[in-house]
């Protein structure tokens, strides 16, 4: 749980790591020889990431102050991180399915995952008819009225 | 004027806008009704609907879902008293409090009339004021332009949220995410590790679509697991019932000053709906002179509907002036507009008058089309809206999951589109978690590119003398509104701990 009192130390020291990772990349992966110094391809990422460390330095000295955010911020719930890192799979999973087999096989596929076992829809009636219906409107809705393109995929 | 009238209304008056518009204010009333749901989000994932479509289709399309998002809103707030929208927070008081009385249909009519007139007048005072900035803008050269958007920037970030800094850490965030990918000026990549995909950068659409949408996914489908299932709204049979002209006369001084306030709200970038109706309710209890209705503001009086539904309707023709004359927008619903405009190749600011007269007028048109289309749908279709505030939250969930993976894909067929999406989402879930607004990310990733073009080309045009952005009275009149916004912040949060401290040491 985020104790109030340590939110901007939190907030500072993870502001601060950031700019920092972002400044050593700024300096490795952008050319900072092209045009002056202050008018060069590094010169606003630079900036930037001067303005995110000085932000985490100010967070810190208001967290050595003994600042506290206006509104109090909610502790990790139960399972959140579980739930959240099981979504991401499920978004990922999703993505993987869609390069690999095509918007037709994996829509319907994840649909019926997600209805039937994750979130434990009963009605078969609903696992079999869901996952179709919404997989045929955004069919029907890209392909025949927009002519737009929707994932092939490598095998379908 | 009138030959680009005449093309606008060409471009406007066909088949494709008015079921483009039709959907849109649909999408936009749902959206906007079901709590929990915003009309951001309904606006990213409408967006990748519009590229296939012609400008006038898609632009009327993203229109209508902003007005009809505004508007609907106000539908949860009387019947259940959970506003659909913040900016119908202030419509909870007195429009639930007159469903609980049996003038449900009373409060929706009354909702929906002066929604429509705050909306329309809105727009008057928009056309006005957008040609009148513009000629004004016109005038304005790269350093302007710089300190202009810096300031819509630094207004952006201390007003959308509680903390300003935590606001400028989002926009920061925004304008670092800008840079990655190939740099226009110089032809040289930015911190794209080597990958040629990572060239075309952080795409704006797929990042509002992860920031708005994603976490909304994430928190649904967390507390389903959690089983902690929200239980279904318990609506029976509603219609609305309009209200009669002398409705009209009675509040028409009313709606006039809470349009006023409204727009002139909504003008102020980062501002915005909430602010504006609770303003307006305010000023309409404390402008009553009459005690006894006075004393029925918050037991269901119809001016606590009337004040805030004007004016947070009045505030999306206020949001439009930045938007259109500037190129600056003023929340996020104009931001994902803005981005709809820019994949049409509708550039906004001073030179859109000169350039594309048409696309400014067929915006207008749009605007008064959608305000009609919304008020016939709430009037005629209401019953048929309210069922869908019984649809579970989990299953609109997992249609918005394969909406928002799709929409991300189409919008450059490529995947990793889709995974900066997921990345993107989960950034915005840990940052509303933290209460870190993501708004300012957004506006970062839209204002970034014209900020750094404007500073390198000042930059040259001054070979590197950095006076160049004091050297006017223009300038320097944004630079001291940029310096003013922050010390104002500043202040204010310097109050609210001395505030802190003094009632803690009180209970000691």
């Amino acid at each position: 749980m985020i104790r109030e009192s340590k939110f901007y130390l939190y907030l500072g020291l993870g502001v601060l790591a950031f700019s920092l990772v972002w400044l050593i990349l700024v300096f490795f992966q952008i050319e900072g020889n092209i045009g002056s110094p202050g008018n060069s391809p590094r010169t606003v990422p630079f900036f930037l990431g001067c303005c995110m460390s000085i932000l985490g330095v100010i967070f810190l000295y208001q967290y050595y102050l003994g600042y506290r955010p206006k509104i109090s911020i909610k502790g990790v719930q139960n399972n959140e991180f579980r739930n959240v890192f099981f979504c991401i799979i499920v978004f990922l999973l999703y993505a993987f399915l869609l390069e690999w087999f095509g918007f037709l096989v994996s829509t319907p596929f994840i649909l019926f995952v997600l209805s039937r076992f994750i979130l434990k829809e009963k009605n078969w009636k609903f696992n079999l008819l869901f996952p179709v219906i919404i997989t045929g409107s955004i069919y029907f809705i890209f392909i025949v009225l927009l002519h737009s393109t929707l994932p092939r995929g490598i095998f379908f | 004027m009138i030959e680009s009238l005449i093309a606008a209304l060409q471009l406007t008056t066909t088949f494709e806008v008015f079921i483009a518009i039709v959907i849109g204010s649909f999408v936009g009333i749902i959206f906007g009704a079901i709590p929990g749901l915003t009309y951001s989000m309904a606006l990213a994932l409408m967006l990748p609907f519009t590229f296939s479509m012609q400008p006038a289709t898609g632009i009327s399309l993203l229109l209508a879902t902003y007005i009809g998002g505004m508007t609907g809103g106000s539908i949860s707030a009387i019947l259940i008293g959970i506003p659909g929208t913040p900016s119908a927070a202030a419509t909870v008081a007195d429009g639930y409090a007159m469903s609980k009385k049996g003038e449900a249909s009373l409060a929706l009519g009354s909702a929906v009339i002066v929604s429509t007139i705050g909306g329309l007048l809105s727009l008057i005072v928009m056309i006005l004021l957008v040609d009148f900035i513009s000629k004004f803008a016109i005038k304005f050269g790269p350093a302007e332009i710089f300190m202009l958007v810096l300031f819509g920037f630094s207004t952006i970030c201390g007003l959308a949220e509680r903390s300003l800094f935590r606001g400028l850490v989002a926009g920061v965030l925004g304008l670092m995410l800008m840079t990655i990918g190939l740099d226009e000026l110089e032809g040289t990549s930015r911190l794209t590790f080597g990958n040629v995909q990572m060239l075309q950068g952080v795409n704006l659409l797929v990042a509002m679509i992860g920031l708005f949408a994603v976490p909304h996914i994430l928190e649904v489908f967390h507390q389903k697991l959690n089983n902690e299932d929200k239980e279904n709204f318990n609506i029976g049979d509603v219609k609305t019932t309009l209200p009669g002209f002398s409705f009209i006369k009675k509040y028409f001084n009313l709606m006039l000053r809470c349009t006023g306030l409204g727009t002139s709200i909504g003008a102020i970038p980062g501002s915005g709906g909430p602010i504006a109706a609770f303003l307006a309710y305010a000023h309409a209890k404390n402008s009553e002179k009459n005690v006894e209705e006075r004393a029925k503001f918050g037991n269901g009086n119809v001016a606590g509907v009337v004040a805030p539904e004007t004016a947070n309707n009045a505030v999306t023709g206020g949001a439009m002036v930045p938007l259109l004359s500037l190129g600056i927008p003023g929340d996020p619903a104009t931001a994902i507009i803005l981005g709809g405009l820019l994949i049409h190749g509708i550039i906004p600011g001073p030179m859109l008058f000169i350039e594309n007269a048409p696309a400014v007028y067929s915006i207008y048109i749009a605007i008064v089309f959608s305000y009609v289309a919304v008020f016939f749908m709430q009037v005629n279709f209401i019953k048929y809206i309210v069922k869908i505030l019984k649809v579970k939250p989990h299953h609109l969930a997992c249609g918005i999951l394969v909406m928002v993976v799709v929409g991300s894909y189409v919008i450059r067929n490529s995947f990793l589109d889709v995974y900066t999406m997921i990345f993107m989402g989960l950034i915005g879930y840990f940052f509303n978690r933290i209460q870190i607004p993501v708004t300012p990310i957004v506006l970062g990733l839209v204002l970034g590119e014209t900020l750094e073009s404007n500073y390198r080309t000042a930059m040259s045009l001054s070979s590197g003398d950095i006076t160049i952005f004091f050297s006017s009275v223009t300038t320097l009149l944004f630079f001291s509104l940029i310096v003013l916004t922050i010390a104002l912040q500043v202040k204010t949060r310097v109050l609210d701990i001395k505030k802190q401290k003094t009632i803690l040491q009180e209970n000691e």
